[in-house]
């Protein structure tokens, strides 16, 4: 696809620029005109320069959105190809730009062609004008996190239910008492009906007895398991502070869980990631460019108030591309989700090191959860049994090595799980 | 007292009321504990709501790890450039080949942690971010798109971060850090050999 862009005349004017320079420059770029392919200049314009420049807003590079506008194509010819050199040329723009962004020196990029450099600057001009047409399109779009699922749906119908029910018994009363008064007898009412029902019922020894034993099995049943989910927190789900979906993080971006929760292979805790482990990602990914269904930036091309809530945290200014100076920090107040007893010691190192357990192991399908919550029970049951089940993984393990040799000869011929290293010691985990 | 017999129905639709609704369990709460003294210790824990996660004190450096020589700035990627070296015990050269095997292993892993979803397995800028579009413009280390690599460049960079990249100091040791700048450099080798085949 080609297209045709015309360059409105904008110049800058400076007093040391000779005027027929500047006649000469205003009537070049005034006759200039960007032609380019847009494809072409988005891919070159993905794999060069979006590493450090957005259209819309400044990054580490100045926004290039209306860069052509600002500048005449010849000199984003020079600047882009070798800056450097246009740099000590003595161009005063050049000097001006590179000491505006802290004399960080943009790469050269002696292997553009003219056109290449004519193609991307097409784009520029192109990739900030909203998209027309983009039905379920490539647009990111978040899933939409919702806690409650069908619960809060299910109660109106319930109660729609009830209600229909019982107009529907009062209605049958009605038509039964109609019915009667034709036959020339008194009618009855409901209540009357029904303490005559029951008194049948109760004077029914069987259903007296059924009765009595479907409520104590009720009963006992109930209770057992109310005392048996005492201090039990399975399932458990909190609502967090940021609407964090691992879902999209662990699963659809497939980053690794060791990445954030970094701790893990270091220490007794998987710990939370502070907020500058998500800024590795999100100083680039503001949440601006997720788009709607038809194809246009959700939040009108502001960061997502999701991740707004990280940049309110840590001090990040989106539009400036840096932090805020003598901002006070404040800690995202992340709801912790899994916790032992004090009596228990539980390490995360020791299961992840040198057990080799995977997360998905004790912490479920996370990489499928919108929101985290509880999937294992965390009982000393569920621990125990693990340690009995668990083969210890001796051959990649240089540690076991001595140890895994004795144990061949005390036990020959059975398998060699966390029970026979002492992993039911009650000192492994509570002292 | 005479239990009244036909209040008996009655009785009977109020339990299963009362059993049907206390099944509900409220995901929000963690639910009942026996005897919290027990659960919740005095000694402070990690995430506790009240001083839960602290920064060290000021000053503080981690045990096994040196202070870092070079500044953050163009010149002390210069710098870095110049004079940061692989210290010996970080070096490969001169392990057995068993051993150096087991070292470059440990680096993939470490290398597939932290990096791959940018920077792609083989290195090549190619990462599953970069492909779904979230982020973009992240260089292959190859020779050709950045000749100015080299092994105090990458551990500078991981250390510090460049661009849109960000600082890795928090996530990773130091040891981690020297392992995977070696196997930023098999890659950056691979790559250069693959090119020169074609």
């Amino acid at each position: 696809m080609r297209t045709r862009f015309r360059l409105t005349l904008k110049t800058r004017f400076y007093a040391n620029v000779a005027l027929v320079l500047f006649l000469f420059l205003s009537f070049f770029s005034a006759s200039a005109e960007i032609e380019g392919d847009v494809a072409n200049g988005k891919s070159l314009w993905n794999a060069n320069c979006a590493a450090c420049h957005k259209l819309d807003r400044k990054a580490v590079g100045p926004a290039l959105g209306d860069v052509t506008e600002r500048r005449t194509v010849e000199w984003l010819i020079k600047w882009i190809r070798n800056n450097q050199e246009l740099r000590e040329s003595g161009d005063r723009d050049a000097i001006a730009i590179w000491e505006e962004y802290n004399r960080s020196a943009m790469p050269n990029y002696p292997q553009f062609s003219d056109q290449d450099i004519l193609d991307i600057l097409a784009y520029t001009i192109d990739g900030g004008k909203p998209k027309e047409v983009v039905a379920g399109g490539d647009g990111v779009t978040l899933a939409p996190v919702d806690g409650g699922g069908s619960g809060p749906a299910k109660l109106p119908v319930l109660i729609g239910l009830g209600v229909f029910f019982v107009l529907l018994i009062m209605l049958l009363a009605k038509v039964k008492n109609t019915l009667r008064i034709v036959k020339g007898e008194d009618p009855e009412s409901v209540a009357s009906e029904l303490s005559g029902f029951s008194r049948g019922l109760a004077k029914n020894s069987a259903f007296v007895t059924l009765a009595t034993i479907i409520i104590g099995v009720l009963f006992l049943h109930q209770l057992y398991w109310t005392l048996m989910g005492v201090g039990m927190e399975q399932n458990y789900q909190p609502e967090q502070p940021i609407a964090f979906s691992h879902a999209l993080h662990a699963g659809e971006n497939g980053i690794d869980c060791n990445y954030c929760h970094s701790s893990a292979r270091h220490s007794k805790h998987s710990g939370i990631p502070s907020a500058n482990v998500c800024m590795n990602c999100h100083m680039y990914i503001d949440g601006s460019e997720i788009t709607d269904a038809s194809g246009n930036p959700k939040y009108g091309g502001e960061s997502s108030p999701e991740i707004a809530k990280i940049y309110a945290a840590i001090g990040w200014d989106p539009a400036e591309n840096a932090y805020i100076e003598g901002h006070e920090e404040m800690p995202i107040k992340w709801v912790r989700i899994h916790n032992l007893p004090d009596l228990a010691y539980f390490n995360h190192a020791q299961h992840v090191n040198a057990g080799g357990i995977e997360c998905q192991t004790c912490h479920g399908p996370i990489e499928e959860m919108e929101e985290v919550y509880q999937y294992s029970p965390l009982t000393m049951g569920w621990c125990i049994n693990c340690h009995r089940e668990t083969e210890v993984q001796v051959e990649t393990n240089g540690y076991y090595e001595d140890m895994h040799a004795k144990l061949a000869k005390k036990y020959p011929g059975e398998k060699i799980t966390v029970e026979k290293i002492g992993g039911l010691e009650c000192g492994k985990c509570h002292y | 007292m005479k239990l009244r017999m036909h209040k008996i129905p009655v009785v009977i639709f109020a339990a299963a009321v009362v059993a049907s609704t206390s099944c509900n369990f409220d995901k929000s709460t963690p639910g009942f504990e026996y005897m919290p003294d027990m659960y919740r210790g005095p000694a402070i824990e990690a995430y506790q709501p009240d001083g839960g996660a602290l920064k060290p004190v000021q000053g503080s450096i981690p045990r096994g790890h040196d202070l870092y020589a070079f500044e953050d700035s163009p010149e002390g990627y210069d710098a870095a450039q110049a004079a940061l070296k692989i210290p010996a015990q970080f070096h490969l050269d001169g392990l057995s080949e068993e051993k150096k095997e087991k070292v470059m292993a440990e680096s993939k892993e470490l290398y597939n942690i932290f990096c791959t979803h940018c920077h792609g397995e083989k290195g090549d800028g190619q990462g599953i971010l970069v492909k779904n579009e979230k982020i973009l413009g992240v260089p292959s280390y190859a020779s050709a798109a950045r000749p100015d690599i080299n092994e105090g460049t990458i551990y500078h960079v991981i250390h510090y971060g460049k661009g849109i990249m960000g600082s890795h100091a928090s996530q990773m040791t130091q040891e981690e850090r020297w392992k995977v700048t070696n196997y930023v450099l098999k890659l950056r080798k691979d790559l250069d050999g693959s090119a020169a085949a074609e």
